[in-house]
């Protein structure tokens, strides 16, 4: 079976840094991946990559097996790209944008992108760059989708929403995958918002992938141990992140726990836990299943 | 991409007509004004009908001559003006139309928007860049038929020496015109892709392209009217040939993948 996504070792250096290194990741057709990090770390540098608008300095990517390339048709044809500054004409009106949109893709959804866009009470007869930035976003959005494309490369689709446009976006997401069978690999800061809807996370940090996997698979290889402080000795290279507050401390561990005596209390964390102590630890990379692949094997996806 | 060329410069392309108006106007009150000046110069010397009115000074200080003929000096030098503004209708199309074709959307970076959809990016440059370039290239031929009308009405009736064609503004008539506002119209586009991030690619297009296009024309203008064609076809080769490679780097410069 074809990803919709392999990377090989993907760099792009700006002047003196790297914006993104050592990037190795394969996304399988069908499913959702969402990509977090902080600020910086290089999500939206991988999406642009991926979309074509920017050259890789070091390592390959391809798209559905081809490699990416922004001067190829049947390239452009397959991926939908939503850039982070959300660029529109903004002295086109509403319905003139979709007017573009339809006249620059063969595969172009009308209905479906003003059915939206009516649901929003977005005024068709405004000019885009009257609107609010949410509406602006959301038409962004639409462009995007409207386009049907098998891979949506979504940066940050969530900023700038209120909650009731971020459920409409969710839902939409949710409703290509399962019509059309599409791909989305989408950005975020805020773990909590992909959570309910990703197969795969991928955690960036400081140009590197630091976690990457299955929601499933991230959960159950990820361990909160609660303990008393003074006999906190595990492998370290396994601590993630290790809080003591007076006599107890809490460890977020990665991999299997071993045995504990009594004195420890083994709890479950919740992705935006993990999340949160792979930010307190950026220079941690993860030890288990090759780190930074995103390895996916059909047991994983059934 | 079409549509969207014309929908993102109906107003520019208002302000041109505009100026074209203008132009014409004043092409048809400076012609009126100086065929009524040479009537009036032709009743004022028909007692001396050996004195050209255009080439030497009348004889004597008669101010019944002095007056009509100081009138179609004057009016002379209204149409010089005239064909001032003319002569940078070229170089202003590219300005105005050729360099904002990329620049602008690179500044507003709806490049990223346009280059996202599902047209290559090469397809999208030429059909944008002819979408300006034909309708332009057309106008500017019906307007150097208006052009060669007008300097034909202010020369003919009186005018000594080297017949029409001299007269006629080289940079705005015969095949020049077209192959002006081509280069033009690439100069502009290229200079809006490459020199947008060090200085502002208007002035750069206006000053640099509106020189090297009177250099060309200068260079290939014949001071003699038997070589006027061969001036004109050898202008507007070297005008073609500037714009191939012009257009060739901005196509280089587009399918780089830097956005």
């Amino acid at each position: 079976m074809v990803n919709a996504l392999e990377t090989s070792d993907l760099g792009r250096r700006y002047m003196l840094h790297w914006g993104l290194r050592n990037c190795t990741l394969q996304i399988p057709e069908g499913s959702i991946t969402g990509l977090v990090g902080p600020n910086g770390a290089g999500k939206s540098t991988l999406l642009r990559l991926c979309a074509g608008m920017s050259r890789p300095s070091a390592g390959s990517l391809s798209v559905f097996g081809q490699t990416v390339n922004p001067n190829s048709a049947s390239f452009l044809a397959k991926v939908g790209y939503l850039d982070q500054l959300r660029p529109l004409y903004k002295q086109l009106r509403v319905d003139e944008t979709l007017k573009f949109a339809q006249k620059m893709n063969p595969s172009w959804d009308q209905s479906s992108a003003v059915r939206w866009l009516e649901e929003l009470n977005i005024p068709f007869d405004w000019k885009v760059g009257l609107l609010s930035v949410g509406q602006q976003a959301q038409i962004a959005l639409a462009v995007c989708m409207g386009k049907r494309p098998n891979l949506m490369l979504l940066d940050e689709p969530f900023a700038s929403l209120d909650p009731l446009a971020r459920r409409g976006v969710t839902q939409i997401i949710l409703d290509s995958v399962a019509e059309r069978q599409s791909t989305v690999f989408l950005s975020s800061h805020i773990v909590s918002e992909l959570e309910p809807i990703c197969d795969y996370l991928i955690v960036l940090s400081k140009s590197e992938v630091q976690l990457a996997g299955t929601t499933e698979s991230i959960l159950a290889n990820h361990h909160v141990l609660v303990g008393p402080a003074e006999s906190a000795s595990f492998d370290s290279a396994h601590v993630i992140s290790s809080v003591t507050t007076g006599r107890q401390t809490t460890l977020l561990i990665e991999g299997e726990h071993g045995r504990v005596d009594d004195s420890w209390q083994v709890l479950a964390p919740d992705l935006e836990e993990i999340f949160l102590g792979y930010l307190a630890n950026p220079n941690f990379r993860q030890t288990k299943s090759s780190a930074g692949g995103l390895q996916v094997n059909e047991e994983d996806r059934s | 991409m079409i549509w969207i060329t014309w929908r993102r410069y109906r107003v520019r392309l208002v302000i041109v007509a505009m100026y074209v108006l203008v132009l014409i106007v004043f092409m048809i009150i400076t012609e009126h004004a100086f065929q009524v000046a040479v009537h009036k110069c032709v009743q004022a010397l028909t007692p001396n009908v050996h004195i050209n009115c255009s080439s030497a000074s009348p004889v004597g200080p008669d101010t019944k001559v002095m007056r009509p003929f100081s009138r179609v000096l004057r009016t002379e030098s209204h149409a010089s003006q005239v064909a001032i503004g003319i002569l940078f209708l070229p170089i202003l199309i590219g300005s105005v139309f050729g360099t904002p074709l990329i620049a602008s959307e690179m500044d507003a970076k709806t490049n990223r928007l346009a280059w996202s959809q599902s047209v290559t990016r090469t397809r999208w440059f030429l059909t944008s860049w002819l979408t300006l370039a034909i309708p332009a290239v057309s106008a500017m031929s019906l307007f150097a038929l208006i052009v060669q009308w007008w300097v034909t009405h202010i020369n003919a009736s009186l005018f000594s020496g080297g017949g029409l064609n001299q007269q006629l503004p080289f940079e705005i008539s015969g095949v020049v015109a077209i192959a002006y506002t081509i280069f033009a119209l690439s100069f502009g586009v290229c200079v809006g892709i490459l020199v947008r991030r060090f200085v502002s690619p208007y002035p750069v297009t206006f000053l640099i392209g509106g020189y090297v296009g009177s250099y060309v024309c200068e260079e290939n203008r014949y001071p003699l009217n038997t070589h006027y064609w061969e001036g004109q076809w050898n202008a507007a080769a070297i005008f073609l040939a500037m714009s191939a490679v012009l257009l060739g780097l901005t196509v280089v410069a587009v399918r780089r993948w830097r956005t």
